[in-house]
């Protein structure tokens, strides 16, 4: 039996008693008969019938999966005995999801073709699906796509969302912001771990590294119940790259390096399938030097000018090991980072103006004011899959210890470790086929710990404890999709202090609502939601000094929760060559907590005095893109997208408004050395006259960024890439770059090569 | 492979930096707000640059001059100062 629903196909072949029994007897004499089952089947085209080469068909729950062959013809042992998620990519076609039980007879796959590539699969909202056929709003984006023209960082790939920005402190920090919200109300997850790296920080930057992440998913706003509190601004959710198709090997390895601040960039990785065993390892490691500055002369080598102390290095080790048995799949993952970050924009001047903060030299060595970063990230993920119901629990533990050094390069300014325990587990029931629950419960323990010898306690020793619960019912009729749904949780926060210490809890009730309908041509969709973050520690707590953003920071303990509420609607229409999409949104949030100057200044710091203050805002804005494909000239693709963010009250760092636009061009050729795409990203960010009190207004700037990517026939296959970014060498101030203040301009023109092997 | 293998270890050893503890060291004394360098002492490693940053220097004789020429805005008198290490200028 096949039914089509949402493009999910499910098939049922049991239907009779006696093949039933069949079946129970060769469970109980041949057990290895279930999980050895292979699937087999053809990839074709709708239209023609024909096959469709090299597609691939890949296995959601194990993160693996095969190729077929030239006719379209592929097959993949079943992993586990019950349902099994494929997602089926081929190049020219819509991906398409198809859920599949036990099978007698090769699986027939149709795929429709499309010019325009609509839509990523979606896990990060606790079930898989397309992109289009999701009640809540979020974005699915494979990190080679975001950098199509290669960015420096990944917060600088992201930044090319709708919608998403980056809150930068020079090259090497960068923070997501979603819609106007960063730091503590953007919530991380790596593969279901939730990432807790002191980001409350302007200048503790997304302590993730470009190494085996596959793509990012970034729910906007507080719609996903499933992440837990504090998810305001929305969740940023990576995905590691999967494993090796089932019985292979792979080994990866690139270089890139980037002229603006001689960075290099390496990477190596292997990768094993073996029957039900999977594995992969990665490393990396990245080092830049001061980055240099826009020349209003368009070629200048002579006069270049560099931030000093900009420069950052890291590296990363990261592993991965998966196994199956019968229902079971478990997933091991470990990952240690390390970063370097050199901290631009301090000087000891008594007046200082921009050129304090240049230089016309630079080298690699290691300087104050510094950070040193050392991360630790353990996850141990189980998932089990009965008839109509699946279980997934996580147990996660991650270490993050921050050393910045201010004055002293042998003794730590503020020392740092915050260690976070985690659990979640998530059950799935699926009611008929219409209707599925999701209910789960996450927790976390949390505690900071200042170093024994830190110069500075800017966040007392603390501890932390979440609990949260959540219920999901979501449905799906032909063309319509639902999804409502409540969320309970509480934290307690206790100070460690003996004297003056700090004891509170704080709970928020939450709810989402969605609803979408998604025919071939149109998808419509609203939102409701709302969202609850309770004060961080260092809004209630904080009294010192930052050093490394230059302010003495003052709390205020009697701070209550942040609220959140969330509407957004979405339209998009998906014709053959052309698609529209318009997504508005409004985000009113009571009890925003914010950073404000009082004018006066610590007298043995000598640092401005900032203190936390609360006030209710709104958010509102939204994004218009399309995307024109000339039925005339399917070798171009033309993009635009208009980002708009407002907001009723003067907040700091309100993005600046942007259209970005791209147009791409793809070739086809058997040449040997070949020449995949070129695409040329015009940028032009609006003035930003929605300030802060203490803050100036921004003016407007374009950025010209061209792009070329290709692969060398070879015995082994070689893609390459180069490009430029800031293609005119300008300089420019990004509103939402901490180092604004000082009037240190961004990155001026950077010309990037990149080669990667596979082997 | 054995050559791939040997070219991407090549590339991994030429990409990491040296790992030291060692800084540039300089007197440094703080008149009306501003930082001035009294003194270069060199580079210091380890243990060495730990005592230094922790006991600070000594100045045996009355300062008219940087460490660089320039006049100071005041005279700095024979006492301790502070010993700044690694930073960028």
């Amino acid at each position: 039996m096949q039914q089509c629903c949402n493009k999910i196909i499910y098939l049922h072949d049991i239907n009779s008693i006696k093949l039933r029994n069949c079946f129970t007897v060769i469970l109980i004499f041949s057990f290895h008969f279930f999980y050895s089952q292979i699937i087999k089947g053809k990839v074709i085209d709708n239209n023609s019938g024909s096959g469709i080469a090299f597609a691939e068909i890949f296995c959601l729950e194990t993160q693996n999966g095969t190729v077929s062959d030239v006719d379209g013809n592929w097959e993949l042992e079943n992993p586990i005995n019950f349902q099994i998620t494929l997602l089926i990519k081929a190049n020219e076609f819509d991906n398409k999801l198809i859920k599949v039980e036990n099978q007698e007879k090769d699986l027939i796959i149709k795929l429709d073709h499309s010019h325009i590539h609509l839509d990523e699969v979606i896990v990060s909202t606790s079930d898989s699906k397309l992109q289009r056929y999701s009640a809540f709003p979020v974005e699915s984006r494979k990190i080679a796509d975001l950098n199509n023209i290669e960015q420096t960082n990944l917060v600088d790939a992201m930044s090319n969302i709708p919608g998403i920005y980056n809150f930068s402190t020079g090259n090497g920090i960068g923070k997501p912001v979603i819609r106007g919200l960063s730091g503590m109300r953007v919530l991380t997850s790596q593969n279901g771990l939730r990432l807790e790296n002191q980001q409350w920080g302007a200048d503790h930057g997304f302590a993730v590294l470009n190494l085996g992440i596959d793509r990012v998913e970034i729910i906007k706003g507080p719609s996903s119940l499933i992440y837990g509190a504090d998810a305001l601004g929305g969740v940023i959710y990576l995905a590691d790259e999967p494993y090796a198709n089932l019985n292979k090997q792979e080994i990866k390895a690139s270089t890139k390096f980037e002229t603006n601040s001689m960075a290099t960039f390496n990477k190596i990785s292997y990768k094993k399938s073996k029957d039900n065993l999977r594995f992969a390892v990665y490393g990396g490691y990245f080092s830049r030097n001061n980055y240099t500055i826009g020349d209003s002369n368009l070629f200048n080598p002579s006069g270049k000018e560099f931030v000093v102390n900009s420069k950052n290095s890291g590296g990363s080790f990261k592993t991965a090991i998966g196994y199956n048995k019968n229902n079971w799949i478990t997933n091991f993952r470990y990952q240690l980072l390390y970063f370097q970050n050199g901290l631009p924009g301090h000087t000891h001047d008594a007046n200082p103006d921009v050129s304090s903060f240049l230089s016309n030299s630079r080298n690699r060595s290691y300087t104050i004011p510094a950070q040193k970063i050392f991360y630790h990230l353990a996850q141990w993920e189980n998932k089990f899959y009965f008839k109509d119901d699946e279980v997934i629990a996580q147990l996660g533990f991650t270490s993050n210890e921050l050393k910045e050094y201010g004055e002293k390069v042998s003794v730590a300014g503020i020392d740092m470790t915050l260690q976070n325990s985690s659990y979640s587990i998530r059950w799935k029931h699926n009611f008929n086929k219409y209707f599925d629950i999701v209910s789960g419960s996450q927790g976390m323990f949390q505690s900071n710990t200042n170093g024994q010898y830190a110069e500075e306690i800017l966040v007392p020793n603390s501890n932390f404890n979440d609990l949260g619960a959540y219920t999901l019912l979501k449905g799906t009729f032909n063309l319509w999709n639902i999804q409502a749904g409540a969320r309970y949780d509480q934290r307690s926060i206790t100070s460690k202090e003996d004297v003056d210490g700090f004891d509170k809890s704080f709970f928020g009730v939450n709810y989402s609502a969605g609803i979408s309908r998604s025919s071939k041509t149109l998808t419509t969709r609203l939102n409701a939601s709302t969202g609850f973050r309770p004060p961080h520690i260092s809004e209630l707590l904080a009294d010192g000094v930052h050093h490394a953003t230059m302010q003495y920071l003052v709390g205020d303990r009697n701070f209550i929760s942040e609220r959140a509420n969330q509407i957004d609607f979405y339209l998009g229409t998906h014709f053959d060559h052309l698609e529209i999409v318009i997504n508005p949104f409004i985000n009113q949030i009571n009890n925003y907590i914010y950073k404000s100057p009082t004018g006066q200044t610590d007298t043995t710091s000598g640092l401005d005095i900032f203190e936390m203050k609360q006030t209710d805002a709104v958010f509102y804005g939204g994004d218009i893109a399309i995307h024109y494909h000339p039925h005339i000239a399917h070798w171009l693709h033309l993009e635009s997208n208009l980002s708009l963010l407002s907001t009723e009250e003067s907040l700091p760092f309100i993005p600046q408004n942007r259209l970005n636009n791209v147009i791409k061009i793809e070739f086809k050729g058997e040449n040997k050395l070949k020449i995949n795409s070129l695409s040329a990203q015009y940028v032009h960010f609006f003035e930003q006259e929605n300030v802060a009190p203490y803050e100036t207004t921004s003016s407007p700037y374009q950025l010209i960024n061209l792009g070329c990517t290709g692969s060398v026939s070879a015995k082994h296959k070689i893609d390459y890439s180069l490009g430029v970014n800031n293609l005119l060498n300008i300089i420019y101030i990004d509103h939402l770059s901490r180092l604004k203040t000082y009037e240190i301009p961004n990155p001026g023109r950077n010309i990037y090569v990149k080669l990667s092997l596979t082997l | 492979m054995k050559k791939v293998a040997i070219f991407l270890a090549a590339v991994a050893v030429i990409s990491l930096n040296a790992c030291n503890n060692c800084a540039e060291c300089h007197a440094a004394a703080d008149i009306a707000g501003a930082e001035y360098e009294l003194e270069e002492l060199g580079e210091y490693c380890d243990d060495q640059l730990e005592s230094i940053e922790a006991s600070g220097y000594d100045i045996a004789d009355t300062l008219y001059l940087t460490a660089d020429g320039d006049s100071l805005p005041s005279p700095v008198y024979p006492g301790n100062v502070e010993v700044h290490c690694g930073e960028d200028h």
